[in-house]
C-alpha cells in the first residue's frame, strides 16, 4: 500500500513529461497559443530557458567566429579556443533537451539502474552521436564528395531510424514489465499457498523479498540499456554536421572534429547531470518502499517500467510519425 | 514543529521529480540550428497608411556557406548574379506558402495574403542576405490600431531575431508613430501543453511562434 504510494512522484512525473515526450519540433498546434506576453513577471524556469537559450545563440555565433579565424590563422591556441567553445556549446545545447535526454532520464526513472550503469548510458550515447556525425560527414562529403546540403538530408533518415529504434526499446519495455507482472502475480499466488516453505519452485521469485527482484532487474537491463544507447545515439546532432561539413569546406576537417568530439564530450556532461538526477530520484523511491514490503514494491516498480516504457514507446512513434509527415523546409532549397 | 524523515525524502523525492520534469518539458530538440538576423523597415504612404514590411534577412556564415555551395552547383545561370537571382526567387517561392514566415496582424486581425516583391540574394562578407518587400494585401491604418508582426520559422529549425547592429526604420511615418519590440517570453507550460496536441490535428508546426519577437507599431491619432 505504502510502496504504492511512493512510487506516485514517478508515476506523476511520467504524467507530467507525456505531452513533453510526445512533442517533435514540428508538432505543437497552431492555436494553442496567441500571445504570452501578457503573462507577468517571468517565471524562474521561463528565466533558465531564456537564459539556456542566450547562451547556445552566442556560442553558436562564436563557433562560426572561431571557424574564421582559425581559417585566417591556423594555429594550435585558435585550434583550442574553437574546441573549447564547442564543448561549451554542447553544454548548452543539450541543455533543453532532445528526445535523447527525454528517452534517457525516463528510462532511468523508471527503471532501477546502478548508478554507473546511467553515467555510461549518457556518455556512451553522446559520444556516439558525435561519431556519427563524424562518418556521416566523412561518408558523404568527404570520401563520396558530395554536397554539404545531402549530408543534413541524411541527417532526417538516421533521425527516422532512431526514432523507430526508440519505439522499439519502449515496446520492449512494456513487454518485460507485463513479464515481470506476470510473473509477480504466479509468484504471489504460489507464496499465498505455500507459506513460504517450499522453495522448491523453479520460478523463485516467492523469495526475494527485498533485493532479488531488484538485481534481476538490474542485471536484465543490460540489453535496455545498449539498444537505448543506439536508439538514441545514431541520430547525430545537425550542429555537428555543420560545423564538420563547414570546416571540411574551409579546409579545417581535423579541428572541425576536435571541435564535434568536444562538443559530444560537454553533451555527455550535461546527460549525464540528468541522469544522476534520475537514478537518485529512483533509488531515494526504491529505498524507502523497500523497507516495507517485497511484492508490493515489486509490483509498482514493474508498473513504474510499464509507464516509462509505454512513454518511451509512445514518444519515438509519435517522432516518427511527425517525421514522415515534415515537409521539406522551405529555405532548405 | 519536527518534520518526519521520511516526509521529507517524500518532499526531496516530489522536488527532484518536479525539477526533472521541468527538464524534460522542454520542446524536443527545441534547438535551433540556424540563425537569421532580421532587419525591417515598416513603410507607410503618404496618408499615414502601413502599405508593407521591407525585410532583409541576414542568414549565419555556416548556413550561407551551406546554401553557396549547393547554389554553385545547383543554381540556374552562368554568371554568379544569374545564380544568386535563381536562388533568390526560389526561396522567395518556397516561402510563399509559409507566408514568408512572417505573420501581421492589425487591431488583432491576422493580415493574409500580403506578397513578397522586389526581392534579392546577395552575399555581404560570407553571409547570404535575402531581401525582400511583403506587400500589404491592403495598406491599414495604424491610427485605428496597432500593426504587430512577427517573423519567425514556425519549425524553429532557424532562429529568426532583429539584428542587434540594426534599429527597425518606420519609412515615412509620422512623429506620432513608434516601434516597441516586445521580447519572447517562451513560458515552458505553455509550450507542453502547444505540443500535446496530436501533430495530425493541427494544421501548421508552430513551435517556432513561442521563441520570437514581437515588433509593434502605434500610431497615436492627430489632435
Amino acid at each position: 500500500m505504502r510502496s504504492g504510494l511512493l512510487i506516485l512522484p514517478l508515476l506523476l512525473l511520467a504524467l507530467l513529461c507525456a505531452p513533453a515526450l510526445g512533442a517533435s519540433p514540428l508538432s505543437g498546434g497552431g492555436t494553442a497559443m496567441e500571445d504570452n506576453s501578457e503573462l507577468a513577471q517571468p517565471g524562474p524556469w521561463e528565466r533558465v530557458t531564456v537564459w539556456i537559450l542566450a547562451q547556445q545563440r552566442s556560442l553558436h555565433r562564436q563557433l562560426a567566429r572561431g571557424m574564421e579565424t582559425l581559417q585566417s590563422a591556423p594555429t594550435a591556441t585558435n585550434t583550442f579556443a574553437l574546441m573549447l567553445v564547442g564543448f561549451l556549446y554542447g553544454v548548452f545545447h543539450a541543455a533543453g533537451p532532445g528526445h535523447g535526454k527525454a528517452v534517457i532520464t525516463t528510462y532511468l526513472l523508471t527503471h532501477r539502474q546502478h548508478m554507473k550503469r546511467g553515467l555510461v548510458l549518457s556518455w556512451a550515447s553522446s559520444l556516439l552521436q558525435g561519431f556519427t556525425a563524424i562518418a556521416l560527414v566523412l561518408g558523404v562529403v568527404v570520401i563520396a564528395e558530395r554536397m554539404a546540403r545531402e549530408a543534413l538530408g541524411q541527417v532526417k533518415t538516421l533521425e527516422q531510424v532512431s526514432f523507430a529504434l526508440v519505439a522499439a526499446v519502449g515496446a520492449w519495455l512494456v513487454f518485460r514489465a507485463l513479464r515481470g507482472l506476470w510473473r509477480l502475480r504466479s509468484a504471489g499466488r504460489s507464496h499465498d499457498h505455500a507459506h513460504d516453505h517450499d522453495h522448491d519452485h523453479a520460478c523463485g521469485c516467492g523469495h526475494g523479498h527485498h533485493v532479488t527482484p531488484e538485481q534481476a532487474a538490474r542485471s536484465e537491463g543490460l540489453g535496455a540499456m545498449i539498444s537505448t544507447v543506439v536508439a538514441v545515439g545514431i541520430r547525430p546532432c545537425t550542429g555537428a554536421i555543420l560545423v564538420l561539413a563547414v570546416a571540411n569546406m574551409l579546409g579545417l576537417w581535423v579541428a572541425g572534429i576536435a571541435a564535434v568530439v568536444a562538443m559530444s564530450v560537454g553533451t555527455a556532461i550535461t546527460v549525464s547531470i540528468l541522469a544522476v538526477l534520475a537514478v537518485q530520484a529512483r533509488d531515494w523511491a526504491g529505498r524507502i518502499a523497500g523497507a516495507h514490503s517485497g511484492t508490493g514494491w515489486a509490483r509498482a516498480g514493474q508498473v513504474a517500467a510499464l509507464a516509462g516504457g509505454s512513454l518511451i514507446f509512445a514518444l519515438g512513434a509519435s517522432l516518427f510519425m511527425t517525421g514522415a509527415t515534415m515537409p521539406a523546409h522551405p529555405l532548405g532549397l | 514543529m519536527p518534520v518526519h524523515p521520511k516526509l521529507l525524502t517524500n518532499r526531496l523525492i516530489l522536488a527532484l521529480t518536479l525539477l526533472l520534469a521541468g527538464l524534460a518539458s522542454l520542446p524536443a530538440q527545441a534547438h535551433p540550428h540556424a540563425w537569421i538576423d532580421l532587419r525591417v523597415a515598416v513603410v507607410f504612404d503618404e496618408a499615414g497608411r502601413i502599405t508593407a514590411l521591407r525585410q532583409v534577412w541576414r542568414i549565419d556564415p555556416f548556413y550561407s556557406l551551406v546554401l553557396a555551395e549547393e547554389m554553385s552547383t545547383d543554381a540556374r545561370g552562368d554568371t554568379l548574379d544569374e545564380k544568386m537571382a535563381d536562388i533568390g526567387t526560389r526561396m522567395i517561392e518556397n516561402l510563399g506558402p509559409y507566408q514568408y514566415f512572417t505573420e501581421i496582424r492589425h487591431a488583432g486581425r491576422v493580415l493574409t495574403d500580403a506578397t513578397a516583391e522586389d526581392y534579392g540574394l546577395s552575399n555581404r562578407a560570407g553571409r547570404l542576405e535575402l531581401a525582400f518587400t511583403l506587400k500589404l494585401a491592403e495598406p491599414v491604418d495604424p491610427e485605428a490600431g496597432a500593426l504587430t508582426y512577427a517573423v519567425f520559422d514556425p519549425s524553429y529549425y532557424i532562429e529568426i531575431l532583429h539584428d542587434p547592429d540594426a534599429t527597425v526604420a518606420l519609412e515615412g511615418a509620422s512623429e506620432r508613430c513608434a516601434l516597441r519590440i516586445r521580447q519572447p517570453r517562451p513560458d515552458p507550460a505553455v509550450v507542453a501543453r502547444a505540443a500535446a496536441l496530436d501533430a495530425s490535428q493541427s494544421g501548421e508546426p508552430d513551435l517556432g511562434r513561442h521563441f520570437t519577437e514581437h515588433g509593434e507599431v502605434t500610431c497615436d491619432p492627430a489632435s
